[in-house]
């Protein structure tokens, strides 16, 4: 990717995200339940800017591998079905075994996010996810999707919306088995997420933005089902939609401001699409120093 | 994500540690374990690690008792985003029978302080769908929407509101009023498609009402990128579409606003004239009809986005795109 801008600053980027694996002051406290997201974010950015192993030792590399397995969570037979995967955090681990297996804790479970990011994060580390217990989470899926095709986060937790379905299909992807998901219930609620503006809003009916449409375009992509939702007109309508989106960087829908994440969905898809390539002019707002 | 808050140990100096408190006496707090080296680690307060402490330990057991349900009130204004504790407390309300329009008034002074958590909207949107305490929801909303009118939160759980509860009688002229204060809020104009889709439809005569709509909309304010895609998504629903309604439409605003260009009118009437090439061919006025729109788009109106205009001028002919157009303030 070459930049055409000379406003990018580099340095800063790469302190940002380092600064972001170590500690975080208190007022970002909301984020102790997600601290694997945070973690996937310094990492992904990190490697982004080439700048993984000048930040993190091979020691570090290895202990962070560590840290994300003791939050993986798997049953310990196949009879005793649970949802298995990663959570976020430790916050709500009461468990004392050291094999990360079910407790009488009835409130320490995954989260789909945390289990994708953690997925992720392992394979930007180097690991081989041999200590993965692939066929638990998969078979989790089942539990996660509702019958409309969209996916909840967790047992605990009603929300559901495309950002469940994009984890979801990451987590597929990323092991290589989409037998935990009904593709076709999920293609049709993706579908059911398209606005009259021709992009994806989080649920159907709500407005499109950027982030929803990111994951929407993500998820038929990975599914390989981009062709039957975006075809001909439809794919037209929401390239212009995209495109209509930049400005400086890329904004999350109309008249919004714009935080990093979307900036990146913005420019991330535009490429998917065959022909009507715009090269990206994607000027970096100039950070707090 | 939280606002930045001052450290809350400042704020109350009656605040009793949990230790310190006899009714909590027979509770051993549970630390957090996260291992001998952790990775995006959260300075915490004492306070902070405290409450959770005495949190993990009840979950542990799973204790439905009063204090467990005012420690969980500790712990969600501490960190509103912790959707597990969110749903202790709701196991907790609904065992102890707890009064929920109080509930109700505690979560809505969440939501004040944190308007974009998803957490707080959705503990607020199951009380609801618990108690079927329906009758202050759209008040709720319409209050947050006036300290952010574009917040995704509000506009989401409203939609949910109407739907389950089948309040729409008041909707469409919610949503007229929204328009009428911000043209350009997008959030609004989804709405009113949202309105119409799931009450009466868009049949053949709501879509001419809901076209002179917004073309009038368009007429008070043409550079607003809502009304023009509102306008092109109903336009695409039409069934009868051979009385030259929005073509005629195009070639009024065209002509009427020669002096101040506007890009979304261009990109429509190249949308227009494509579309019609491609279902009866091309005609060689029309295409430079289109030659020059994507010009002037390309080079004086819409610059940043000259790729795009290229790409789709090059499909109607193969000279190379010109230096410079005659502005339209100087013909």
């Amino acid at each position: 990717m070459s930049l055409s801008n000379v406003n990018f600053k580099f340095n800063l980027h790469v302190k940002y995200f380092s600064c972001s694996l170590g500690i975080l002051p208190y007022h970002l406290s909301s984020l102790d339940g997600s601290r694997m997201t945070i973690l996937f974010y310094g990492l992904a950015g990190l490697e982004l800017l080439s700048s993984l192993d000048q930040k993190l030792t091979p020691n570090d590399k290895n202990e962070t591998i560590k840290w994300i397995y003791r939050l993986q969570l798997s049953s310990s037979s196949i009879e005793n079905e649970i949802p298995c995967g990663y959570r976020g955090s430790s916050c709500f681990i009461t468990s004392t075994s050291d094999k990360n297996e079910l407790c009488s804790n009835p409130y320490d479970h995954i989260h789909i996010t945390m289990t994708y990011t953690a997925l992720v994060s392992l394979l930007i580390l180097g690991d081989d996810l041999s200590r993965v217990n692939r066929q638990a989470i998969i078979s989790t899926m089942k539990y996660l999707q509702l019958d409309n095709g969209s996916f909840v986060a967790s047992v605990l937790s009603s929300e559901s919306d495309l950002r469940f379905i994009y984890c979801a299909c990451c987590i597929s992807y990323l092991l290589d088995d989409w037998s935990g998901i009904n593709t076709d219930t999920c293609t049709d609620y993706i579908k059911n997420c398209l606005t009259y503006e021709g992009a994806f809003g989080q649920v159907p009916g709500a407005e499109a933005h950027g982030g929803s449409t990111f994951c929407a375009i993500a998820s038929l992509y990975l599914m390989n089902r981009l062709h039957d939702v975006v075809h001909d007109k439809k794919q037209s309508q929401l390239v212009q939609w995209l495109l209509n989106r930049q400005s400086e960087g890329f904004n999350g829908g109309i008249a919004k401001l714009l935080p990093i994440s979307k900036k990146n969905a913005g420019g991330c898809f535009l490429s998917d699409f065959d022909g009507n390539r715009q090269e990206r002019d994607i000027r970096f707002s100039p950070c707090d120093s | 994500m939280s606002d930045s808050e001052t450290d809350p140990e400042d704020s109350n100096v009656n605040y009793i540690p949990y230790s310190q408190r006899p009714e909590w006496s027979d509770i051993e707090p549970l630390k957090q374990n996260d291992g001998p080296y952790s990775v995006v680690r959260i300075a915490y307060t004492e306070k902070f690690s405290e409450t959770f402490d005495y949190i993990r330990a009840c979950m542990q057991k799973d204790e439905m008792s009063q204090r467990a349900l005012e420690l969980t009130k500790d712990a969600c204004q501490l960190n509103p985003a912790n959707y597990t504790v969110w749903c202790y407390r709701r196991k907790l309300l609904f065992h102890l029978n707890s009064d929920l329009n109080e509930e109700l008034i505690f979560i809505g002074q969440l939501i004040r302080e944190h308007q974009k958590n998803y957490q707080v909207w959705e503990h607020r949107r199951l009380i609801v769908e618990k108690s079927q305490i329906y009758n202050n929801e759209l008040r709720f909303t319409s209050d947050l929407l006036r300290l952010d009118s574009k917040n995704y939160h509000p506009w989401q759980y409203r939609q949910w509101l109407l739907k389950t509860f089948n309040l729409w009688s008041t909707e469409l002229d919610f949503v007229n009023n929204m328009i009428i204060d911000d043209i350009k809020n997008n959030s609004a104009w989804n709405q009113r498609y949202f309105v119409i889709s799931q009450t009466t439809g868009f049949t053949d005569d709501i879509i001419l009402k809901e076209l002179d709509y917004v073309m009038n909309k368009i007429r008070s304010y043409p550079d607003n990128e809502s009304s023009w895609n509102y306008l092109r998504g109903i336009a695409r629903l039409r069934t009868i579409n051979d009385d030259g309604k929005i073509e005629q439409f195009c070639q009024q605003m065209y002509d009427e606003y020669q002096q101040n260009e506007c890009r979304f009118l261009y990109a429509y009437m190249i949308e227009l004239i494509d579309l019609k090439c491609q279902e009866e061919g091309k005609k060689q006025s029309e295409c430079n009809r289109l030659i020059e729109l994507c010009e002037k788009l390309a080079l004086h109106i819409d610059p940043i986005r000259k790729r795009y205009w290229e790409n789709i001028r090059s499909r109607y002919t193969d000279k190379p795109l010109p230096n410079h157009t005659i502005s339209a303030s100087a013909s």
